[in-house]
């Protein structure tokens, strides 16, 4: 009985350990409207096309990753675009207010109203970092809403970085 | 005993019956230059980009669905160019010789040289039709070889299945 709450102890401290060593981020970043942009039309029905842009996105609440600040995004977007709604692959290069950079991959769905983005949700992973986030790795979530002048997005996920 | 081998040999007669409901097809797509090609680099290293294209192709060695000959397709496609790798998604609409249409999705990897596709291969999957070519289900494999003047020659295999 006794070996047996030592083990169940150890289980729980270490992941206890595993759960402590994730650390939560969010953020808001605001793209302004995409330049470049591009489409071509699929030619099966109307308004079904493949899209390729990228945005510059300051920063407007900035995450914090090791003790850094988050200063802007550039992302690179592929829609596949249906009538109103759009499934989105992009790949995002992140510049912190140190200079290290870090790379993230999303996958999502927007909505959009004579042509642009009403809405836009999905998720996201860390693939690469320089400097201090060399070897960073987490996920998370976003969530976008659009206007005229470009698409607001509000992030939120967990990081580790290697000891 | 005798339920048993009653048992298996309708099992046996269930799978046979599915089985033949695919029917076997293969084909040779002769695709041109790219009419329409857009490319973004994305930034964070030298030569990778997002590229979306579009070609017109015609079948040398034509697709026979429903007895129906396949005779051209317009394929778009999205890249994700890595130095001389990309991966690609893409979207097939296939004209038949009798003006129906069937749809595909193809989604593989190429290898390039000098920026011209010189190899690539993948798996595909039919998104219906239109006509005779309602409701075609299906999924195949392709590969190909590319030209320096940026024409390619694609090889593909599967198998369909209509609703009865």
């Amino acid at each position: 009985m006794r070996s047996k709450i030592i083990l169940l102890s150890v289980i729980v401290f270490a992941l206890a350990a595993v759960a402590s060593a994730q650390t939560k981020i969010s953020g808001t970043a605001q793209c302004g409207k995409p330049e470049p942009q591009y489409a071509i039309q699929v030619g099966d029905q109307p308004n079904h096309s493949f899209a390729i842009s990228q945005a510059k996105c300051p920063y407007t609440k900035p995450s914090e990753i090791a003790g850094t600040q988050t200063k802007e995004l550039v992302t690179t977007t592929f829609s596949e675009i249906s009538g109103s709604r759009a499934t989105t692959r992009g790949f995002v290069d992140g510049t912190m207010a140190n200079g290290d950079k870090f790379q993230v991959r999303s996958h999502g769905s927007a909505s959009a109203k004579e042509g642009v983005i009403e809405s836009a949700e999905g998720t996201w992973s860390f693939v690469g970092g320089t400097g201090k986030l060399k070897g960073i790795k987490g996920k998370g979530t976003y969530k976008g809403k659009g206007g005229p002048e470009g698409i607001t997005y509000e992030t939120e996920g967990e990081y580790e970085l290697p000891k | 005993m005798r339920l048993k081998i009653i048992f298996t040999l309708l099992i046996a007669l269930a799978l046979a019956t599915v089985a033949s409901a695919q029917t076997k097809l293969s084909g040779t797509l002769q695709c041109g230059k790219p009419d329409q090609q857009h490319a973004i680099e994305v930034g964070d290293r030298p030569n990778h980009s997002f590229v979306i294209s579009q070609m017109k192709c015609t079948w040398t060695k034509s697709l026979e669905i429903a007895g129906v000959q396949s005779k051209e397709g317009v394929y778009t496609v999205f890249s994700e160019v890595s130095g001389n790798r990309s991966r690609d998604q893409e979207y097939g609409v296939v004209t038949m010789t009798n003006g129906d249409k069937c749809y595909g999705r193809p989604q593989g990897s190429t290898t390039l040289k000098d920026g011209v596709l010189e190899s690539g291969e993948g798996k595909s999957s039919f998104a219906g039709g239109t006509g005779k070519l309602k409701g075609l289900k299906g999924k195949a494999t392709y590969k190909g070889k590319g030209a320096p003047d940026g024409t390619s020659t694609w090889e593909i295999e599967g198998e369909y299945e209509l609703p009865k």
